[in-house]
């Protein structure tokens, strides 16, 4: 298994997700919602490339559309790699995580 | 602002797409489309419309990041098939180099030149403002001249207000020798008002240069001039001894200038103010007449005035003229810009400048020449290797590279060759320059790092060159298209083969016309040299006066030179052929007929041997006498122009000289002028002695006149010239010019046959298969070889053909600004396509006769 970042796994997270809808504009509003801060796209093509260039990620062209001004889009889904490494990101995750009982944030001093 | 087709507005669009260029697809663009509606719809137009801007600059620093990377990966693997493709086609490689490199030394070289010469006085602050006054009456046979009398200087500055100063300046005949202490140093100088140096920026390295020439008695020295008398000392204050024909005199030394530039047209080591001659014996004979013109005028002008308009008010101040009785609008002035004089002053009397315009066109005019040769040079080879390139572009192309890419690479190859070539030809430059300077007896100095030296020449030359010879191949190969390369091995490319064929002949006939131009240059030069002069120059000996002394020696000298066996006659005289002396400009003489015409007189003054020691022939009348008073002789053209019927007898210019001959026409100064008026006067205190000796042991000649004039004469040292070498000096430029001409003829026709060379090394090459086959099947060596020239033999016909009446018309245009030329004759131009002939079939012939000789089994081997 490969280590990946945590942007990463999160738009991993997202294109498994959004299954048939997986594009840059679905991903990012997705991330926005779950992380309450604001994607640029930048930060999410960089990921995307990667993960790509990994193998955890195939991609294709969708046909043109009427909305974004005639453009097609570039749609992602998990390769059996991807799959796989999100599986295997869960177990280690739920792994570690089970240990962990009583951990709560520090109290803060008025 | 409401667009139908929603989104963002396009000129943005447009710059992100160019910023994201994302695969060559554009998903980013319709992802960015979404989140620019999706803001629109949430906070307006605003908002969206600032968020896709922001989105913009961002991505710029990713954009060069993309860019700087790929170039570098592109790079290296340009620079490696390049470097492949140099090495597999050594030889035309080197040639191309070479051809490139010698092209470009000689364009700099010649371009450092005659930037050098047109860039004559433009060191002085005020260059634009000053102008140089030349006069001329009306009438026939008067031309310009530098000669002006002292009240136009004064009449300028005091009545016409656009006219700030004017200085005069007097060339004292001759060196002068210096003295202080022991030292004794021969110098040439001038005199000049005090304005001059306010005109003119010599600056002073010690003492005070405004107030330096405004006393009688001072002088002004140059530094190398101080340091030859003072050496270390500081000479300001000091009197030194100036020893002239009019005696010896002191002068006070009141400041010392730096060197005067190499490229000013006034030269002296010295200056002495011209009050110092305003106050000595002669000066009722050179001051303060309109009629005596003994100096010359520049005048400096306010800043912003026009010369035209500053001309337009001297006539009517010259009918009114001060300290004149008559009205003397007849004579003309113009205002020579200073910058001019040194390239623009031809025909002009008393003008020693000898740069020439017309020289420096012709040797730009070679130097782009050459310079275009050489880049054709390049052009024919790229275009010729294209057939071998062609695969490679076919790869390229159908791995996806872009025209414009191909075209950039090619350009660039293109530009690393001409850069290689710049770093050759700078070496050949630091290299020639000194010897060049040496044999043409110029003086360039390499100013490699200066900012507007030699450096920025060299790299203009180089982005000149590498687009010039890089934008034609890098078209044609960019534009090949993939699947022809890729099916065939060799792509015909017919149109490039013709092209090629037209650069070929277009570079033979420039070396063609090129070559005959030099041959018309060079028998030009010789012609006007053998020029039947009207009198004969050889076995003269001159032997000139430097001071008063000897002046007075002079006549026993002469007596006793003729006495000597070795001696055939011996003249006193002031005036030499080669240079007569003054001019009477505007003088008016009546003809037989009553009409009267305005004449210009060159003066000589000679004695009654001058005739006999130069072989000088009468036309009519007789020859000077001793004793003779108020006589003088005329030349035939003088006698034409005044049309006399009866000219011994007649008074000159209405008494009282007598006119006693006619000699016969020799030209007297230069051969460039044709022979005007002329008058000798009847004058035995000439200051020199022209001695006509027997040919035979001249050293012992010599020496037998050396022992007599030391008898004779103390306190000057005996030296003398050849009456030969001050001619050939006047001739001296044109050699030389000659020279750097013949050689730059030399060098392209060379450059033309090296890429010849490479061309045919290169295409048999190509085509050795083709002749080993050939030549298995039975062809003849003979045949061979007429095959693999035949194209080229008929291109340089054709180049010949079409080179000859060009040639004639530019060297027949050229000839017309002489006086007297060299007919031109067909032999020059057939010699010069012989020539050219000739060189280009033993380029072309060697590698063919090699490659026809080779045996075929060797060839065939690896097939």
């Amino acid at each position: 298994m490969r280590f990946l970042s945590r942007p990463e796994e999160l738009i991993l997270l997202a294109v498994w997700h959004l299954k048939d809808n997986a594009y840059c504009v679905p991903i990012r509003a997705y991330l926005n919602k779950f992380t309450g801060k604001t994607w640029s796209f930048g930060s999410i093509y960089d990921p995307l490339d990667r993960l790509e260039k990994k193998g955890l990620l195939e991609s294709h062209l969708s046909g043109p559309t009427r909305t974004r001004g005639g453009r097609s889009k570039r749609m992602f889904r998990l390769s059996p790699a991807g799959r796989l490494e999100l599986c295997e990101i869960k177990a280690l995750q739920e792994c570690m995580w089970n240990e962990v009982t009583d951990l709560v944030p520090e109290r803060q001093e008025a | 602002m409401k667009t139908c087709r929603g989104g963002p507005p396009r000129i943005l669009e447009w710059i992100l797409g160019f910023l994201h260029a994302d695969r060559g697809e554009f998903t980013h663009l319709g992802d960015f489309h979404e989140g620019y509606d999706e803001i629109l719809g949430k906070s307006g137009p605003a908002a969206a419309r600032i968020w896709y801007v922001s989105q913009v600059l961002k991505s710029i620093p990713g954009f060069v990041r993309v860019k700087a990377y790929w170039s570098v990966v592109m790079l290296r693997n340009y620079t490696v098939i390049s470097i492949r493709n140099l090495i597999r086609d050594r030889g035309s490689s080197l040639i191309n180099l070479i051809g490139l490199a010698v092209g470009m030394a000689c364009f700099l070289v010649i371009l450092t030149y005659a930037r050098f010469e047109t860039g004559y006085d433009g060191f002085h602050e005020k260059a634009d403002r000053i102008y140089r006054v030349l006069s001329r009456s009306e009438g026939a046979g008067s031309g310009w001249t530098t000669d002006t009398s002292d009240l136009l200087g004064s009449a300028l500055s005091s009545r016409i207000p656009g006219v700030v100063r004017a200085a005069l300046v007097y060339p004292a005949p001759g060196d002068v020798i210096l003295e202080f202490g022991e030292g004794r140093f021969s110098q040439t100088g001038c005199f000049a008002d005090e304005s001059f140096l306010d005109v003119f920026s010599f600056p002073a390295i010690r003492g005070d240069g405004r107030s330096a020439l405004s006393k009688p008695s001072s002088i002004v020295l140059t530094e190398s001039a101080a340091r030859k008398l003072f050496g270390r000392e500081d000479p300001v204050g000091k009197v030194i001894g100036r020893r002239s024909m009019g005696g010896r005199r002191e002068l006070t030394v009141t400041a010392v200038l730096k060197d005067v530039p190499q490229n000013s047209h006034l030269r002296f080591d010295y200056l002495v103010s011209l009050e110092t001659l305003r106050a000595g014996p002669s000066a009722s004979n050179m001051f303060g007449s309109w009629d005596i013109c003994y100096f010359t005028t520049y005048v400096e002008l306010a800043p912003g005035e026009s010369r035209e308009s500053v001309e337009a008010l001297v006539p009517a101040m010259m009918s009114r003229a001060a300290g004149s009785d008559r009205d003397r609008s007849f004579m003309k002035f113009f205002f020579q810009p200073l910058k001019d004089i040194h390239l623009r002053s031809k025909g002009i009397s008393g003008d020693s400048s000898d740069g020439d315009i017309r020289y420096v066109r012709l040797f730009m005019a070679i130097a782009s020449l050459i310079l275009l040769i050489g880049c054709v040079n390049h052009v024919n080879l790229a275009t010729a290797r294209s057939s071998v390139r062609a695969r490679e572009i076919g790869i390229r192309k159908v791995s996806g590279a872009y025209r414009t890419q191909i075209f950039r690479q090619f350009l660039g190859e293109s530009f690393v060759t001409a850069a290689a070539a710049g770093g050759l030809a700078l070496g050949l430059i630091a290299f020639a320059v000194p010897r060049l300077n040496g044999l043409f007896g110029i003086h360039l100095r390499l100013r490699v790092f200066a900012f507007d030296g030699l450096g920025l020449w060299l790299a203009a030359t180089v982005v000149f060159v590498g687009f010039c010879a890089g934008a034609y191949p890098a078209l044609v190969l960019s534009g090949l298209r993939p699947v022809v390369p890729l099916r065939d091995y060799a792509p015909s490319g017919k149109k490039s083969a013709f092209l090629r064929n037209l650069l070929v002949v277009f570079q033979f006939s420039s070396a063609v016309t090129l070559m005959s131009a030099t041959i018309v240059v060079l028998s030009q030069m010789n012609y006007v040299r053998s020029e039947r002069l009207g009198y004969n120059r050889e076995h003269v000996l001159v032997v000139p006066a430097r001071e008063q002394e000897t002046m007075q020696k002079l006549p026993a000298l002469r007596a006793a030179f003729e006495e000597r066996s070795e001696v055939v006659r011996a003249a006193r005289s002031g005036s030499l052929p080669t240079r007569l002396g003054v001019r009477y400009s505007g003088m008016e003489m009546a003809k037989d007929d009553g009409t009267k015409v305005r004449l210009n007189f060159d003066i000589g003054y000679v004695d009654d041997h001058f005739l006999d020691v130069f072989e000088i022939g009468l036309a009519a009348g007789r020859d000077f006498r001793p004793g003779d008073k108020d006589v003088v002789l005329l030349n035939e053209a003088a006698v034409r122009e005044l049309g006399w019927k009866d000219p011994v007898g007649r008074k000159f210019l209405g008494g009282p000289k007598e006119v006693v001959g006619i000699v016969k026409d020799f030209h007297y100064g230069s051969l460039h002028n044709k022979i005007g008026p002329m008058a000798l006067f009847y004058d035995p205190g000439g200051a020199q002695i022209s001695v006509r000796v027997r040919p035979g042991d001249l050293t012992g000649t010599i020496s037998v006149l050396r022992s007599v004039f030391e008898r004779h004469v103390h306190g000057q040292p005996f030296d003398f010239y050849f009456l030969d070498d001050a001619f050939n000096a006047l001739y001296e430029k044109e050699v030389k010019t000659g020279r750097i001409f013949g050689a730059f003829a030399v060098m392209a026709v060379l450059i033309a046959c090296l890429g010849l060379l490479g061309l045919t090394s290169f295409n048999v090459s190509r085509r050795r298969r083709e002749i080993s086959v050939r030549k298995v099947m039975g062809a003849s060596f003979s045949r061979l070889v007429c095959l693999l020239n035949g194209d080229f033999a008929r291109l340089i016909l054709l180049a010949n053909i079409l080179a000859c009446p060009v040639a004639y018309y530019v060297t027949s245009r050229w000839l017309r600004e002489f006086a007297y030329r060299v007919p031109l004759k067909p032999w020059i131009f057939l010699l010069a396509s012989l020539l050219s002939l000739a060189g280009a079939l033993i380029v072309a012939g060697w590698e063919t006769v090699r490659a026809a000789l080779r045996n075929p089994a060797e060839v065939l081997r690896h097939e």
